[in-house]
């Protein structure tokens, strides 16, 4: 009986601590917001937690797209909001009209932002327009943002969005059937 | 006799495109809402207050309307008297647009609008006003337009009214608006590099009246002054409440002239310049040049456009403020 019980705790320990280890190792900055609607384009409030916790195209094995700043990102005093229905956005990926994601809150700087774009999604060319808006004392220092098209959360390419001189960045993200792994199962390593 | 009776039968087959032909272009204009693009004199009138809400109204509807203005270039806001001409333009308006926060001294717009029966929109609703005390009482500052993150709001203002008026133009309207907010975008950026070169303990702005609260504000002018205008006369050149020039103001402003190092003072192209000329003579500064303010420029000048208006107040600000201080 002693046995059993000393094997279960050594296990519980085992575990614990492992756990532990990987808990410790998480870096601070990929807390990650996850957005509900992952296929159908819909902008849904942002919710806050672990990556691996809720998206929803991780289930269906589908892609996503994440976008990451390496400024803090805020609401845009420039936007055009003329119906009162949409509320500026701090941090946008369209696809054409599609809203792919929309985050009209804060994000901290380096903070990955992820949306799922659906298992079958990868079957042509696509091109994604993303702006991010920093604080208006930022003008004039350098950002980035980072698009990177990931599949079952594995990267497969990226891109990365530079400001030039404002407080904006905004640019267009291309990915071919080929980089999305659609039309030969292989995934490119970079986009270029 | 077959043949004839044939042509008979087929000819109004042959007429009727004809005397349709007319008809077309009338039934197709009726489907496009009262405000699509025809004949100059049958385009819908906006009918604005000030020159700064003309131009935003401009920059919105492009072709569509005819914009009017009831304030000339350098006509002053706060005192403004209507004329009759005022009342004609205002009855042939489909939509009236003014400032608001009571930059319109005494309501006049508001008065004529409504003696009129027309719509009018307030294009600084929204704008997180600045409160000025006088006297136990609270003033909101009218002089919004001067930080460029606000001018976006009248411009959603403007775009939010004109769709109302004309719903089918409003892919057209926001299409231009949503250009014109990344101008205002870079227009703030390249202020903010601009005025960076000015160190800030000499970013000292001085001018006649208190309208440029929103613009230290924003690039942290008169930090002494809790970032407000530094003014002889009040937020206004008529006599509202907290308006107009006291003693008392005249000689906290020559004061602070003096005590912050203010390079320079600054007149404005809307107000009487004798008073700050006087000023800068007590306080042994110069005048660094004249400021565009309650109103812009004279068509084909600079500062005709908000845009212009501003880059040449900063082209002013900086010319005066960096070699004033170093001509001291």
């Amino acid at each position: 009986m002693m046995r059993i019980v000393s094997v279960l705790l050594l296990w519980v320990i085992a575990l614990g601590s492992l756990h532990a280890y990987m808990k410790s190792i998480e870096p601070p900055l990929s807390r990650t917001v996850a957005l509900s609607g992952a296929t159908g384009g819909a902008v849904a409030p942002a919710q806050e937690g672990a990556a691996e916790s809720s998206p929803e195209y991780a289930a269906a094995g589908g892609y996503s797209i994440e976008a990451t700043a390496t400024c803090e990102v805020e609401p845009d005093p420039f936007a055009l909001a003329t119906d009162g229905s949409e509320a500026p956005a701090a941090l946008r990926v369209q696809e054409g009209d599609r809203k792919i994601l929309t985050i009209t809150g804060g994000v901290e700087p380096g903070a990955p932002v992820l949306a799922g774009l659906g298992p079958d999604w990868g079957d042509r060319e696509r091109e994604f327009f993303a702006e991010a808006n920093m604080p208006l004392d930022f003008a004039g220092r350098s950002c980035a943002l980072r698009l990177r098209l990931l599949r079952d959360s594995a990267p497969l390419t990226e891109e990365t969005l530079w400001t030039d001189g404002g407080n904006r960045i905004a640019g267009t993200f291309r990915v071919s059937p080929v980089e999305a792994g659609a039309e030969t199962g292989e995934r490119a390593p970079r986009h270029e | 006799m077959t043949r004839r009776f044939l042509a008979f039968l087929f000819l109004p087959l042959l007429i009727l495109p004809i005397l349709l032909l007319p008809l077309l272009p009338v039934s197709d204009a009726s489907a496009q809402g009262p405000a699509a693009p025809r004949e100059s004199s049958k385009k819908p009138v906006v009918v604005c207050s000030t020159t700064q809400v003309a131009d935003f109204a401009r920059q919105v509807v492009g072709g569509r309307w005819t914009v009017k203005c009831i304030l000339a270039p350098g006509a002053d806001p706060h005192t403004y008297t209507p004329t009759p001409g005022d009342g004609e333009m205002v009855r042939s308006a489909d939509l009236c647009l003014e400032n608001g926060l009571h930059l319109e001294g005494n309501d006049w717009m508001g008065k004529i609008v409504h003696d009129a029966g027309k719509p009018l929109a307030v294009c600084a609703e929204g704008v997180p006003a600045l409160q000025m005390a006088f006297g136990g009482e609270k003033i909101l500052d009218p002089h919004a337009w001067f930080s460029p993150r606000n001018a976006a709001i009248y411009v959603n203002n403007v775009v939010k009214a004109i769709s109302r008026a004309d719903p089918s133009g409003r892919g057209e309207y926001e299409a231009r608006a949503r250009l014109y907010l990344q101008m205002l975008r870079t227009l703030d950026a390249w202020i903010r590099e601009q005025v960076n070169r000015i160190p800030p303990d000499r970013r000292v702005l001085v001018t006649s009246h208190d309208a440029f609260n929103y613009f230290c504000h924003e690039y942290k002018f008169n930090p002494t002054n809790g970032f407000m205008s530094l003014a002889p006369v009040g937020w206004s050149t008529g006599s509202e409440v907290g308006a107009g020039m006291t003693p008392e103001r005249r000689a906290e402003v020559t004061e602070s002239i003096r005590r912050f190092g203010a390079a320079a003072v600054f007149v404005e192209t809307s107000v009487n310049p004798k008073l700050i000329r006087e000023i800068a003579q007590e306080a042994g500064v110069r005048v660094g040049g004249a400021l565009y303010s309650d109103s812009m420029g004279e068509a084909g000048s600079a500062g005709e456009t908000y845009i212009g208006m501003m880059r040449e107040n900063i082209v002013t600000i900086m010319e005066g403020l960096l070699s004033g201080g170093d001509a001291k």
